[in-house]
């Protein structure tokens, strides 16, 4: 930093651009494995033309369907409460099967979490949850709980309870290996057993967290469920299924609408309460709430 | 040149930015605004490009009429107003050059600037505007691998990339170290003797507004509470503008030596080694 | 809140305990009951039982499971072609998924979108088509252009579009707004403030975003073949259907295998991004 050499006399030459070479033909190697994609893949590209005009009619036989008045028309109306109570059956084997995987995955969240439990224990853990997130809703229904547990709602909610078990499982273990470890010290210096401090040092400050995700995975669950009712697994696949294999369009469009307008409800609601949960209950203050949060840390649930 | 006339702005939270400003800046003037945070020197600058609209009053930029301007005029008016930031509000993943390069959008077409395709014409100003502000070498660099006074000038480069006629600064030293921003305003100096660009810049430190501003405007709660030059605005003055007596935090640092600049021109060269 | 106090011998005040949040009885409360609804069938429920596991028709079960695992592997090179029809159908519709998203992810932010009208529209179709699973799309599409790749593809990129634009969305509603107003001071129109301003900062996480959904997508072709949409799931349909069992086991196993693989391949190009 001397003040006398420091002024460099600057050459202020514009630099060469970098190197693109690189970049560029993996950008072609792209495009063409996309393009030889389309050339290869038997579809019949040249149908393409009359869609929107299919798609159009289509739409429209579904839009009749919906608009319908499902009163005056019995059949209509048949349509509608039947569409509604297999969508219910797919909201049942939902709820039940994150409620298997809520049971199963927070065990397992600790058994897998680093800071938690030994690490031959995490390494096993962890093993059986990817295994079990590997592995989709659809063959575990197909092969192991159909076979098992006969066609019907039963299996399905059982195949999403045992897909929800690996993904709660992980995502549990994560939020757990994020946590403070004050409250955990803290609770060990005082001469906590290790149950004991799961209980008042871990398991409070994860439960918000792993609640939201239950939710979340209700959600997703819904959706899940959808498929496992083209294998006979109960929900309201099943009938979307042959309603569209015959393309009884006023029908089907009866049915998405019940699936629509019911999934975004569920969605909405259960956003507001993860919000909710996350935040902590609305209008806390913190010199009121602050402390019951440490006094009562099962308050969350 | 720059003609407010009874203008005003009305923030949609009822607070008065602006009130009945009547002010004219001539071509090639450098005006610097002073005053304290909320009284309008922000407004004031943001009004001049339109990006601030007017509640009454007229504002007129080179012809250009700002108040009541349609989308297609604000963005011409803004072709011709060049605009640097206390933040330096450069895109942080993206290079150097392209970051210039953003002061061209104006003259090019919207599927060009979609696909990057800047003309080699554009590049050429880009790069001429890197040189005037002396950091060409790192055109190709990733802006977020610059330090804070070498983001500064680029910014300034994007502005003079669009080859403007004014250009505002808004605190443009404000995050920066006192050297750092006595080379940051040398450079908008120069930039204003050498190409006659009309410069309005906002400064809260008194002792940089009488250093580089020719004029200075002062500003207290959305009025103009000042206008003369840099000797004429003494202690006096600012304590009339800040409406209290002048505090350490009111000035930058004792004034840069040769040696300060020196230094900071060293540090920035190491920097870039 | 304080209910009342007590007071203590030292004299200071304490506070009573807090009841409960009648929010908390009543969430408790719609727990149980719905959980009630949702197992027991006299109540509509689904009448969840594991009692089955314990009944002759487990043992006839587990003997079909037995099956799945003793997987008749010389099936496997009869079904290469199904495995890369599906390969091919995840890269297109990724790919056009990915190209259509960017624009619609652009209109579904409100740093890039400040018109109201358009911006609700778009926001509410994508909550439509984020409501309707794969399989939904797959059955639409297939019953609407014919069984094939051809349905696969549009449903998948449906399906896709929904993912992408949401995910990218809100990338863009994080994104630093200084460079757009630097962008719009400099006389940018507002597509260009979106592709130069905009478009830069989200663009590692858009393309992770485009390679999440080619992992999808390859999960997917499960489900899209059993309806008839193409792909591996398509054998799938056609060997349950005749219970060949030994050879859906085989199949699941090589399915896996490769979807383990593109993962690699996809997680490691993702990493490369960021």
């Amino acid at each position: 930093m001397s003040t006398a050499t420091a002024h460099p006399p600057r050459t202020r030459l514009r630099p060469t651009p970098p190197d693109k070479t690189r970049k560029t033909i993996g950008m072609v190697l792209l495009a063409v494995a996309i393009v030889v994609c389309f050339w290869v893949v038997e579809a019949r590209w040249s149908r393409l033309p009359e869609f929107p005009a299919i798609f159009t009619r289509y739409l429209g036989f579904m839009a009749e369907g919906v608009f319908s008045n499902p009163v005056a028309d019995e059949q209509v109306g048949g349509y509608w409460t039947n569409a509604m109570a297999l969508m219910i059956e797919s909201l049942h084997m939902a709820w039940i099967g994150t409620i298997i995987g809520a049971i199963f995955s927070l065990p397992m969240g600790f058994l897998a979490a680093r800071n938690v439990s030994p690490r031959f224990v995490v390494v096993i853990a962890r093993a059986i949850l990817n295994g079990i997130r590997a592995i989709p809703e659809l063959i575990w229904a197909i092969m192991i709980m159909l076979p098992i547990f006969g066609l019907g709602p039963v299996s399905g909610a059982l195949a999403l309870g045992i897909n929800s078990i690996g993904t709660l499982g992980k995502l549990t273990s994560e939020v757990i290996e994020g946590i403070d470890p004050g409250p955990v010290e803290a609770a060990r210096a005082s001469g906590a057993r290790a149950l004991q401090i799961l209980r008042w040092g871990t398991l409070p400050q994860v439960m918000p967290e792993v609640i939201a995700f239950w939710l979340y995975r209700f959600e997703i669950n819904i959706r899940a469920g959808a498929i496992l009712g083209v294998v006979a697994a109960g929900g309201i696949g099943s009938l979307l299924s042959s309603v569209l294999t015959r393309r009884l369009w006023e029908r089907a469009g009866i049915m998405l609408a019940v699936i629509i307008l019911v999934t975004i409800a569920v969605d909405l609601i259960s956003a507001k309460l993860r919000a909710r949960i996350i935040a902590g209950p609305a209008g806390d203050s913190d010199e009121v709430h602050g402390e019951e949060a440490g006094v009562h840390p099962g308050a969350h649930i | 040149m720059i003609r407010f006339e009874k203008a005003s702005v009305t923030y949609p939270g009822g607070v008065k930015a602006l009130q009945d400003l009547d002010l004219t800046i001539e071509d090639g003037e450098f005006v610097v605004v002073v005053g304290l945070s909320g009284a309008g020197k922000s407004t004031l600058i943001r009004a001049v490009n339109g990006l601030v609209p007017l509640s009454s009053g007229t504002l007129e930029v080179n012809g250009h009429r700002v108040d009541g301007a349609g989308r297609r005029d604000l963005r011409a008016l803004r072709s011709e107003v060049g605009m640097i930031f206390q933040s330096f509000n450069l895109v942080k993943r993206t290079s150097v050059l392209n970051n210039v390069l953003m002061g061209r959008l104006h003259a090019t077409s919207t599927w060009r600037s979609v696909l990057g395709l800047y003309t080699a014409a554009d590049k050429e100003r880009a790069f001429q505007a890197l040189e005037r502000v002396e950091i060409v070498e790192k055109a190709y660099v990733r802006a977020s691998n610059l330090s804070g006074g070498q983001q500064q000038r680029v910014s300034i480069a994007r502005a003079l990339a669009q080859e403007p006629k004014v250009v505002l600064a808004d605190e443009p030293v404000a995050s920066l170290d006192p050297p750092t921003a006595n080379v940051v305003m040398r450079d908008l100096q120069r930039i204003n003797r050498e190409l006659g660009i009309t410069t309005i810049v906002n400064l809260h430190f008194l002792d940089l507004a009488r250093r580089y501003g020719d004029r200075i405007i002062g500003m207290r709660e959305g009025r103009m509470v000042f206008d003369g030059t840099g000797e004429q605005a003494d202690e006096q003055v600012f304590e009339d503008i800040y409406g209290r007596s002048l505090t350490a935090e009111d000035v930058l640092d004792a004034g840069p030596t040769q040696v300060q600049l020196d230094a900071a021109a060293a540090a920035d060269a190491e920097s870039q080694a | 809140m304080s209910a009342g106090t007590t007071t203590s011998s030292s004299g200071v005040r304490r506070p009573t305990k807090p009841p409960i949040r009648w929010t908390i009885w009543a969430g408790l409360a719609a727990f149980v009951l719905i959980t009630m609804w949702a197992v027991f069938e006299p109540l509509g429920g689904i009448g969840f039982s594991i009692a089955p596991l314990f009944t002759q028709q487990a043992t006839a079960g587990f003997y079909i499971v037995r099956r799945f695992f003793t997987p008749d592997w010389a099936f496997l090179p009869r079904i290469y072609p199904a495995f890369l029809e599906t390969l091919y159908i995840a890269i297109i519709a990724s790919a056009i998924a990915s190209a259509i998203a960017l624009p619609v992810s652009l209109l579904a932010s409100r740093v890039t979108n400040s018109g109201r009208v358009l911006y609700g529209l778009v926001r509410t179709w994508l909550s439509v088509i984020r409501s309707l699973p794969d399989i939904a799309w797959a059955l639409l599409f297939v019953a609407a252009v014919g069984t094939g790749a051809l349905g696969g593809i549009m449903a998948l990129i449906v399906f896709n579009i929904g993912i992408i634009a949401k995910l990218t969305s809100e990338t863009i509603d994080g994104v630093d707004v200084g460079p757009v107003e630097a962008a719009q001071a400099a006389g940018a129109g507002r597509i260009q403030t979106a592709f130069s301003a905009v478009v830069p900062q989200i663009l590692p996480g858009y393309l992770s975003y485009a390679l999440y959904v080619f992992e999808l997508n390859i999960r997917a072709s499960l489900v899209i073949g059993l309806v008839g949409g193409g792909g591996i799931g398509n054998v799938i349909r056609v060997q349950l259907s005749q219970f060949a069992y030994e050879r859906l086991g085989a199949i699941i196993v090589g399915f896996f295998v490769i979807v383990v693989i593109l993962d690699q391949v996809s997680i490691a190009l993702r990493r490369r991004l960021v």
